[in-house]
């Protein structure tokens, strides 16, 4: 029996990109890639037939009875394939479905809730850890500038604020791609 | 019924009325699909990630509750705060169809 072909892509999703990962991994099994599992930001494939299979993310939070949850979607026609800090993953075959069927969200509220459990519960904590963690520690580098010696103040000079500035530009990233889906859901 | 569910509820979207109107009687998610599908003749679907959401939120704010347990699947039914919601709504619903000649 000959070993499947495997493919692994490390794509980065940030927290609004959910929709974008979905067509992402759609398009993947519609040239013959089978999603087999998802890791931090990596995408691993099995080669398969080119199939007609529609994934879709949901983030649910707080899901007290997990079975539960899958089962609901089951019911449904939705397969479970994977879940990433929270994301769940489903697929289903498309052909012959309806629009309606190919989604997993069938009225603009629950979209918006779900941006918003996003934002809640994911957005927030990292903005308490930026908050907590990194402007403090900015701010102690100021204060204790006269103490150091000028090459060990550089070097945390450029570490602390090229976290700081690539902090920033994911909050910058995150929140406009928030807004647009907002716009999308509402319009 | 307080104000804040008031707000939230009413004037009630398709999904949360048919949720409630079905939770008369003890249902899971899935069924009440099937079912609103049929009292619609197709034209109101609700979909998985739709009825999980609403389902949830609907128990947190004690709408319906849940019942029991069968297969994996959670059988939930109105309370009385609901079917409160549940008649605001109808009385609404009514009073429109009344004011465009309907009778």
């Amino acid at each position: 029996m000959s070993e499947k072909a495997r493919m692994t892509t490390h794509k980065l999703f940030l927290l609004p990109d959910y929709e974008k990962e979905g067509e992402y991994l759609t398009k993947m099994h519609s040239v013959g890639w089978k999603l087999e599992r998802v890791s931090g930001f990596s995408q691993h494939f099995v080669k398969c037939e080119s199939e007609n299979v529609v994934y879709k993310l949901d983030y649910a939070a707080n899901n007290t009875n997990y079975p539960e949850y899958i089962k609901m979607f089951a019911d449904y026609g939705w397969e479970h394939c994977g879940r990433v800090m929270g994301f769940d993953y489903f697929r289903r075959n498309a052909d012959g479905l309806s629009e309606e069927e190919m989604e997993i969200f069938s009225d603009p509220q629950s979209k918006l809730d779900m941006m918003k459990r996003v934002i809640l519960t994911r957005m927030t904590p990292l903005l308490i850890i930026f908050f907590m963690g990194i402007l403090p520690n900015m701010y102690m580098i100021v204060v204790n500038s006269m103490n150091w010696d000028r090459s060990t103040l550089l070097f945390l000079a450029v570490l602390y604020l090229g976290v700081f500035a690539l902090y920033v530009s994911i909050f910058i990233y995150c929140i406009r791609g928030f807004r647009k889906l907002k716009k999308k859901y509402t319009e | 019924m307080t104000d804040r569910l008031k707000r939230v509820y009413i004037p009630m979207s398709e999904t949360a009325f048919y949720i409630l109107f079905c939770l008369r009687d003890e249902m899971h998610g899935y069924s009440i699909t099937q079912r609103v599908k049929e009292m619609t003749d197709g034209e109101v679907v609700i979909t998985a990630g739709t009825m999980y959401g609403s389902l949830s939120k609907m128990e947190k704010d004690g709408l319906i509750r849940f019942i029991r347990e069968e297969d994996k699947r959670k059988l939930y039914k109105i309370t009385e705060l609901g079917n409160e919601i549940l008649d605001t709504e109808i009385a609404r619903i009514k009073r429109l169809y009344r004011n465009i000649g309907g009778k």
